[in-house]
């Protein structure tokens, strides 16, 4: 569903609150996603989630339908979370809130649950270092796959400017992922095993 | 040592030509930081790639219903105070000024004068409006037939157009108050 009907389109525009409930149905978990990718907080993505679809529910009449429904959702979430971040300054992490919140490719057993907790742990640690529009960048390109024009879109920059800010964002994860490793293996042999693709 | 243009190529996902590769594998040979910073951005993308979608805790949807109802009802709540507010503020300001006005005017001892002024153009407004409206006949009268037609026609819709905006603008201030973000 990446556009609306017209006929819910014009449902909408008229306040009938109703109808946006089958888009928030459909869309919550990439909303949801990317606020607690941006945010790092279960309950602080679920409020940015409702804030968003709400946002979107009082400024359907500006929604231009000729463009993809999910990039104009999307990107008012960036917005609102890339604005609390900038009133809290300092990321949050936590972690623990990945036990209640469900991750969607469901582990097969508890080991995998604890591995998968490990991956979320060590991506949720490099985004939390970055910069909040590098973030919401990296997000984009890698969660949704949005295109380096579809990102400008998105967050009001310029095709330049994200691809500066991709570069720099890899860069810096890639640091990260060094020191990473630097920390569990602090003697020295460096455990870097770069697949080939 | 200059890592550039290697960097940009280890982060920047472009097919690299042949005279490109072996620069790279040169540069790379002899740098070990940015062959470092090259594995670990490697290993790093292979995490990305996997990109796991957090869900929201069950029931999502029923809070978002339950949450437009009360943001609509506060909604209605803060626009109908904003305009009681600014009918409010209107009113006092309106009041405000008449006051200091009238309280000036007495103090200055003029007050009996000014409405006895005022009093005088009130009954010359009607030979005002007399002498505006033979002005405005003579030169409609002056005027080819067909350009006097225009005038008029030209005068109405901008009065009527004056009158609906005027309308709207009360209707929106009044009922739907002011957006606030």
């Amino acid at each position: 569903m990446e556009f609306i009907e017209v006929e819910t389109l014009q449902r909408l525009k008229e306040g009938d609150g109703h109808a946006f409930t089958p888009i928030v149905e459909a869309y919550q978990t990439p909303v949801y996603n990317l606020c607690y990718r941006m945010l790092g907080n279960a309950q602080e993505a679920e409020d940015a989630a409702q804030e968003t679809f709400w946002r979107a529910f009082q400024s359907i009449h500006r929604y231009d339908s000729s463009r993809s429904f999910i990039t104009w959702l999307l990107s008012i979430a960036a917005h609102y979370c890339i604005d609390q971040q900038r009133k809290r300054r300092l990321p949050l992490l936590d972690i623990d809130d990945l036990a209640e919140s469900g991750i969607s490719d469901n582990a097969p057993d508890p080991e995998g649950q604890v591995h998968q907790n490990e991956e979320e742990e060590i991506i949720q640690n490099m985004l939390a270092r970055l910069n909040t529009q590098d973030r919401a960048v990296i997000i984009l390109k890698y969660w949704y796959e949005f295109s380096e024009i579809e990102i400008s879109k998105a967050l009001k920059l310029s095709v330049s400017a994200v691809k500066s800010r991709l570069f720099r964002a890899r860069k810096e994860i890639a640091r990260l992922w060094e020191a990473n490793q630097m920390d569990t293996h602090p003697e020295g042999e460096k455990h870097y095993v770069a697949p080939a693709f | 040592m200059s890592h550039q243009p290697f960097e940009t190529w280890i982060f920047e996902h472009e097919e690299l030509s042949q005279d490109e590769r072996e620069q790279m594998q040169a540069h790379l040979d002899s740098c070990q930081e940015c062959r470092q910073l090259k594995a670990a951005w490697q290993n790093a993308n292979v995490r990305l790639q996997v990109k796991p979608m957090v869900m929201p805790k069950h029931g999502f949807t029923q809070r978002w219903e339950a949450g437009l109802e009360r943001r609509q009802v506060e909604l209605q709540t803060q626009q109908s105070q904003q305009v009681r507010r600014f009918l409010l503020y209107l009113g006092l300001s309106n009041a405000v000024a008449i006051i200091t006005f009238v309280a000036l005017s007495i103090q200055k001892g003029a007050f009996l004068s000014w409405i006895i002024d005022a009093f005088q153009e009130l009954v010359e407004i009607p030979s005002i409006l007399s002498g505006l409206v033979n002005t405005a006949t003579s030169l409609l009268q002056a005027m080819p037939d067909y350009l006097s037609f225009a005038a008029w026609i030209t005068v109405t819709c901008g009065l009527c157009m004056l009158t609906v905006i005027w309308v709207y603008s009360l209707w929106r201030t009044t009922f739907r108050g002011v957006t606030i973000r």
